[in-house]
């Protein structure tokens, strides 16, 4: 029975030429579209250099962290330049800000790194990034130092200053290639696109999910009266029919992604088996919601279809398919949106992939993923343990 | 005669609104038994309660002696059902689809392919078999509902008006296939609102309106109930006068008389040679006529009869 049922749903899903442009197609058209549009762009953004003010005074001069890696995002011999900088006092550099000249300028002062900015767009937030990142790093090296002072008094030793100055500059150079990458990786907004169209082709599992599970509810259709008459576990009916969608699902992810690295010459980066995890995962969340909202007691398939769509193209919207500025507004102004969303749960995960060297951030979206798809199976299964109806 | 189904007090309410009031019948082993009854009458939720698809309020249902539940299996791989609507998938053709439902009763494959060729075969869809569901027409899509629902070859079968909206061929090839289901031991419960239907094919039949019995009985025993012999029609050529009509009215035996526009219906009580004495009269008063017949009462005059309405209301 297990085996029939999978055999057939898995033919039935595949011969839905709607469910089949929507689910399987739709993200390979996407992706080239988003190619087409968003290729060109991105070469040019390459050539957008942020144009940055420092206040030249003393502080600045003294930070030699901060000014190393500013120096070396500002090289005009390095191909991923970032910055053009120009050192002003700061009444000139107001005048520039308000003139819209420089996009922001850095102040320091004894206690702290300022950044003053007027507006609050893209080049802003990669100039905080940049320093909040530097201010990081200088962090973790005074530590390091005093660690490393306090470590040699302690056992009573000569403070040996050239080892930890040694120290200090191995770690300076391995930070020169990050930063270096930095330059590289704000070029490439167009990736968020991918990521949401990777998160979008995730939960159109749910397309897939939900047309199966209405073939098994007395309620939702007749054919799934008919199948309920039968002698047969829906527990049986609802695992071949997973089987069969994720099965599916599984196919269009990996075309998906084939089809991005080969022939759109996508670079997902050198992670691509949490690529994969997060996909898998995404797609099984995908299905759930489908399972929830499929077997969820609505009167009509456009009820079920219009819900659907909501929670996967607003979802997607929000995370910054149509315009990467709109998942900094909902990160920025309506946090748990997108905290609830499981479409920036999937673009956000792939973007920490990309954008952070450790994976607290990823980890975070994958088990917040996990624990969503949980709730929906909870759900699903509540409802689903309903054999007789009220109405039908 | 071994009971199948028996139905004990069954009441299914809607809010308000009372679908099926403790409805108490039996079903027996090969018999084809007519559920008849205009729309919204309660004939469908009763077929859907006692398939367990629907909760009901109170009463019993056991089927082969056993109460009847979703979890029943071993009753439910006895039973098939054809729905009013048809219920195939339009992604498979007609013979995926039989064997996709075959295949949720049957696990032989040898078996089931046996099993298919003979539901193709009494449904007469041998031509069709690699056609899709929208490739057929209304009448061909009947049959598949039809084959879908009998082909694992069930002891009980539930028809739920199978021939709605169906061609006159189309209607008679699934009665003829519905009277085969039976000669092969399958008891039918058929519900309809087609009169003729059941006259030609039940060999019981209950009334139901607004979810109670009205009556039950065979044909001949339901005719009984109602206080007519025969109608006779008189197709006029010229109109009547009413000193006429009045003699008319005046025959023994007339119980009812309808005038339209260029005929008149009479309805008798009870009489053996009404027809012979109506020509002669007709003869004697030189009213002219075209045509004159009688019929005998239908199931739709003991329903108007006991209702007040029409069966297809």
């Amino acid at each position: 029975m297990f085996f029939h049922n999978f055999k057939y749903t898995l033919k039935v899903l595949l011969k839905n030429k709607v469910l089949v442009f929507w689910a399987i197609l739709w993200p390979l058209i996407l992706g080239t579209l988003f190619y087409m549009a968003f290729s060109n762009m991105a070469s040019s953004e390459k050539l957008d250099i942020i144009n940055l003010g420092i206040v030249d005074n003393e502080y600045y001069n003294k930070n030699e962290y901060l000014k190393t890696a500013i120096d070396n995002l500002s090289n005009s011999e390095n191909e991923n330049q970032l910055f053009k900088t120009t050192y002003e006092d700061q009444e000139k550099l107001n005048e520039m800000l308000n003139s819209k000249k420089i996009d922001g300028y850095i102040y320091v002062d004894i206690n702290e790194i300022k950044i003053i900015v007027k507006e609050s767009n893209i080049n802003q937030t990669i100039i905080k990034y940049v320093v909040d990142e530097i201010e990081e790093y200088q962090n973790l090296i005074s530590d390091l130092v005093s660690y490393k002072v306090k470590d040699v008094l302690l056992n009573n030793e000569i403070p040996n200053y050239d080892q930890i100055i040694n120290n200090i500059v191995i770690k300076i150079n391995q930070e020169k290639n990050y930063f270096n990458n930095l330059s590289e990786k704000n070029m490439d907004y167009m990736m968020i696109e991918y990521y949401t169209l990777l998160a979008m082709a995730c939960l159109y599992g749910a397309l897939l999910s939900s047309e199966a599970i209405k073939n098994y509810l007395g309620n939702a259709s007749r054919k799934g009266s008919r199948v309920n008459l039968a002698p047969i576990k829906r527990t049986t009916l609802i695992m071949s029919g997973f089987l069969a969608t994720f099965i599916i699902q599984l196919a269009t992810i990996t075309s998906l992604l084939l089809y991005t690295i080969f022939m759109l010459k996508v670079d997902y980066g050198n992670q691509i088996h949490f690529v994969i995890l997060l996909s898998l995962v995404g797609s099984i969340a995908g299905i759930s919601l489908g399972f929830l909202v499929g077997s969820a007691p609505f009167k009509s398939d456009s009820t079920r279809n219009g819900i659907m769509n909501v929670i996967v193209m607003l979802g997607c919207f929000f995370a910054g398919m149509m315009g990467v500025k709109m998942k900094y507004v909902i990160d920025t102004n309506l946090p748990l949106i997108n905290k609830l969303n499981p479409s920036n749960m999937i673009t956000d995960g792939f973007y920490s992939l990309y954008y952070y060297d450790n994976l607290s951030r990823y980890y975070f979206n994958l088990l917040s993923l996990l624990f969503l798809t949980i709730i929906f199976i909870i759900i699903s299964v509540y409802y689903l343990r309903r054999k007789k109806y009220d109405s039908i | 005669m071994k009971k199948i189904i028996e139905i004990k007090n069954l009441t299914k309410k809607y809010k308000q609104l009372t679908a099926i009031d403790n409805l108490s019948f039996d079903v027996y082993e090969n018999e084809i038994l007519g559920l008849l009854g205009p729309n919204g009458s309660g004939k469908s939720t009763t077929i859907n309660s006692i398939l367990s698809l629907l909760n009901y309020d109170s009463g019993s249902i056991k089927i082969f002696n056993k109460e009847m539940s979703p979890e029943a299996y071993d009753i439910k791989s006895k039973i098939g059902v054809v729905f009013q609507d048809v219920a195939v998938f339009e992604e498979l053709t007609v013979i995926e689809n039989i064997d996709y439902f075959c295949g949720l009763y049957i696990n032989d494959k040898k078996i089931r392919k046996e099993y298919v060729k003979d539901a193709i075969d009494l449904v007469g869809l041998n031509e069709f078999i690699k056609f899709y569901p929208k490739q057929l027409s209304g009448g061909l899509l009947r049959r598949l509902n039809i084959a879908c629902g009998i082909a694992h070859k069930p002891k009980v079968i539930f028809l739920d008006e199978p021939t709605v909206a169906v061609d006159p061929q189309s209607r008679n090839s699934i009665l003829e296939g519905i009277k085969k289901l039976r000669e092969n031991g399958a008891t039918i419960i058929y519900t309809t609102h087609y009169m003729e239907e059941v006259e030609i094919i039940c060999d019981r039949i209950i009334i139901i309106d607004k979810g109670k019995i009205i009556a039950k009985g065979n044909k001949e025993e339901l005719k009984k109930l109602v206080n007519i012999e025969e109608k006779i029609t008189i197709e006029l050529l010229e109109k009547l006068s009413n000193v006429q009509k009045e003699k008319i009215i005046k025959l023994n035996h007339v119980v009812e008389f309808v005038e339209a526009e260029k005929s008149i219906v009479l309805t008798y009580s009870s009489g053996r040679k009404n027809l012979s004495d109506l020509i002669e009269f007709m003869n004697n008063s030189k009213i002219k006529y075209s045509r004159i017949y009688s019929e005998l009462p239908t199931l739709n005059d003991v329903f108007l009869e006991l209702t007040g309405k029409e069966l297809r209301d």
